[in-house]
């Protein structure tokens, strides 16, 4: 070919580059934009009104949904996480956490009430951590939650993530901060507060019989209860000899069965699919409920104790989550989509 | 001071691709019959020295449609693959260049500048072929890097949800055949010797590198996802790498002196890649 057209097919291709450059500089997107759709922190209240967050642009929403239809409640900048939506028992009033998503610069947690009959929002506390979830306390004016006290790699084979965890306690009476547990734990999810207000339910790693490095690869994720005022005498109430990790869970009012979320191939080789199972700690007979054979999670049981909400993420192992709100009868059956619309 | 006719010469055999003895050898050929219709010219038409080499380079044709054929016929197809290869890559590259930008905001535009200068230069080498970096050495590191590239885009590809992920990743993996396949015969066929031995020992250098930058670059890939940045234990899962490239280098320069230990010293990290995979898929085989 030619040397003239080598330098326009040269310059073309040039000119296509940085076009394609420009373009893309355009379109870019920060980290705190890409964030859309529904998340899994969401709430049922004794009224069954729902609230969930939603994000638009990395913007954080929180909704509530009277079963008809959905109305904004609050809105934050892309820069904010909101977590775990949580009912007052009497359903007057809505909890909820704040924090940055970006936790390198800094760790901070801001816990929120929403008035539900006002639509008035104000700031309860403010902590130099990361706050995951909030639990109102039937038995008084205080607030229980789980608290990191660090984001830091634990392993140098994964990235930052909060760690070093507890339950701590907000007295909303004289605005003081106790903490309750002293477990200093690698993760702890799904924490519950028993009907009398003396009990914390939670999920994580059942490291008792750890004693060396190895045993350490050997841990099982288990539902503990924890007495508040005696957590030394914390004890598994999920099965002890489940081979299968457990990870997020509800327990049901009566505080007879836990609604659990478990691996139900472990043994295939392939993507683990998650469904949610029944538990009876007083028969100790486990039952699966869900056959999505994908990944169903984030059981939340309503106020009667007869209906499982519960989030399915129809993307999942195939990049960004796409969670789509369920619903079912406490047996399994009369599963329903939610429209959040 | 050089003749026209050798000039004219040295202009054909600049537009072929080969080694530097062949080309030696095409000139002399070449200046041999020219000068010989010269001297025909000269004697049958009575042409002075200076008109009988213009009318028999006239005859003979323009230098650089000449050297075109002569690189035709000693590498058949390998300008139609390169070009195929480049302008395939190049339309990927952009597919899946905008497909991040409108699907997950996130312009990888590091990316496109190398993938676009890799299939640039894929395409201006059989466009433009008194370019002299097209050997051996310097095809092979070009299509190696390309293939680096598109194993890239691959994986772009897969962190999209998207209807045409998986017309796309068909796409790039027939771009990585095509890349692979022109490393083997840049390496078999066209620079290397005749000796069958050797092409041999090439042939199993090639495949069981294949397989080792495949699993390592796996492992490392993998970490990078997990751990979010680069790591000093990823040198160690690129070791592998290095060791292939050592016993690569140790069992061609052997093959000139002992081919039995040249063959023995290539066929070790293939074997360790049949072992592995074997391990792996039919562990009954070790129980």
């Amino acid at each position: 070919m030619k040397k003239k057209y080598l330098v326009l097919l040269l310059i073309f291709l040039l000119v296509i580059t940085i076009a394609l450059v420009l373009i893309g500089l355009r379109f870019n997107k920060t980290e705190n934009e890409k964030q859309n759709g529904l998340s899994n922190q969401y709430d049922v209240s004794p009224e069954n009104t729902i609230a969930y967050v939603a994000y638009e642009e990395g913007k954080p929403q929180l909704f509530l949904h009277d079963g008809k239809e959905a109305a904004a409640a609050v809105e934050y900048d892309d820069n904010t996480l909101i977590l775990d939506p949580t009912f007052k028992e009497d359903g007057t009033i809505l909890a909820y956490i704040t924090t940055n998503k970006d936790k390198e610069t800094e760790l901070i947690s801001t816990v929120h009430f929403l008035d539900l009959s006002t639509k008035e929002v104000s700031q309860v506390f403010t902590d130099a951590s990361t706050i995951t979830e909030i639990e109102f306390n039937p038995k008084g004016e205080s607030l229980l939650f789980l608290r990191a006290g660090t984001y830091e790699n634990y392993s140098p084979i994964t990235g930052k993530r909060p760690h070093d965890f507890d339950v701590y306690e907000y007295d909303l009476t004289d605005q003081s901060l106790e903490q309750k547990t002293n477990l200093s734990q690698y993760s702890i999810h799904s924490l519950h507060v028993s009907a009398d207000g003396e009990r914390v339910f939670l999920q994580r790693d059942d490291d008792s019989s750890v004693e060396t490095a190895e045993d350490s690869f050997n841990v099982k994720q288990r539902i503990f209860e924890i007495p508040i005022e005696k957590p030394e005498q914390m004890s598994v109430i999920s099965d002890p000899d489940r081979e299968v990790d457990v990870f997020s869970f509800t327990i049901t009012p009566s505080e007879e069965e836990i609604i659990f979320q478990s691996i139900s191939n472990p043994d295939d080789g392939g993507t683990f699919k998650y469904e949610l199972y029944k538990y009876n700690l007083t028969t100790k007979t486990e039952t699966q409920l869900t056959h999505f054979g994908e990944y169903v999670g984030d059981p939340v049981i309503s106020a009667d104790g007869q209906t499982v909400y519960f989030m399915l993420d129809k993307k999942f192992a195939k990049g960004d989550p796409e969670y789509h709100l369920y619903r079912m009868s406490i047996s399994g059956d009369q599963v329903k989509e939610i429209s959040l619309q | 001071m050089r003749s026209k006719l050798e000039k004219y010469v040295e202009n054909i055999v600049r537009h072929t691709e080969s080694s530097r003895q062949e080309k030696e050898d095409l000139y002399e050929e070449l200046l041999i019959h020219l000068q010989i219709s010269r001297d025909h010219l000269m004697e049958e038409e009575g042409l002075s020295l200076e008109q009988a080499e213009e009318k028999a380079m006239q005859l003979f044709g323009q230098e650089g449609e000449i050297g075109s054929h002569i690189q035709q016929a000693l590498f058949p197809y390998r300008k139609e693959l390169m070009l195929a290869l480049a302008i395939s890559s190049i339309l990927a590259s952009i597919s899946i260049y905008l497909l991040h930008v409108f699907v997950a905001g996130e312009p990888y535009i590091g990316w496109l500048c190398i993938s676009m200068l890799l299939s640039s230069m894929i395409l201006f080498l059989p466009l433009n072929q008194s370019i002299h970096l097209n050997r051996k050495l310097w095809l092979n590191s070009l299509l190696i890097l390309h293939t680096l590239s598109l194993l890239y885009g691959w994986l772009l590809i897969s962190q999209l949800n998207h209807s045409t992920t998986v017309g796309l990743t068909i796409w790039e993996w027939l771009n990585i055949a095509l890349t692979i396949g022109l490393v083997y015969r840049t390496t078999l066929y066209d620079y290397s010797s005749n000796e069958k031995h050797i092409k041999f020992l090439h042939g199993i250098n090639i495949t069981s590198g294949i397989m080792i930058s495949f699993a390592s670059l796996f492992i490392i890939v993998g970490g990078l996802i997990m751990i979010g940045e680069l790591h000093p234990m990823m040198l160690v899962f690129a070791s592998p790498i290095a060791i292939w490239i050592g016993l690569y280098m140790a069992s061609i320069k052997l093959a000139k002196k002992n081919m039995k230990s040249a063959l023995f010293i290539g066929v070790i990290p293939l074997l360790l890649c049949v072992l592995i995979l074997l391990w792996i898929y039919f562990p009954v085989l070790f129980d």
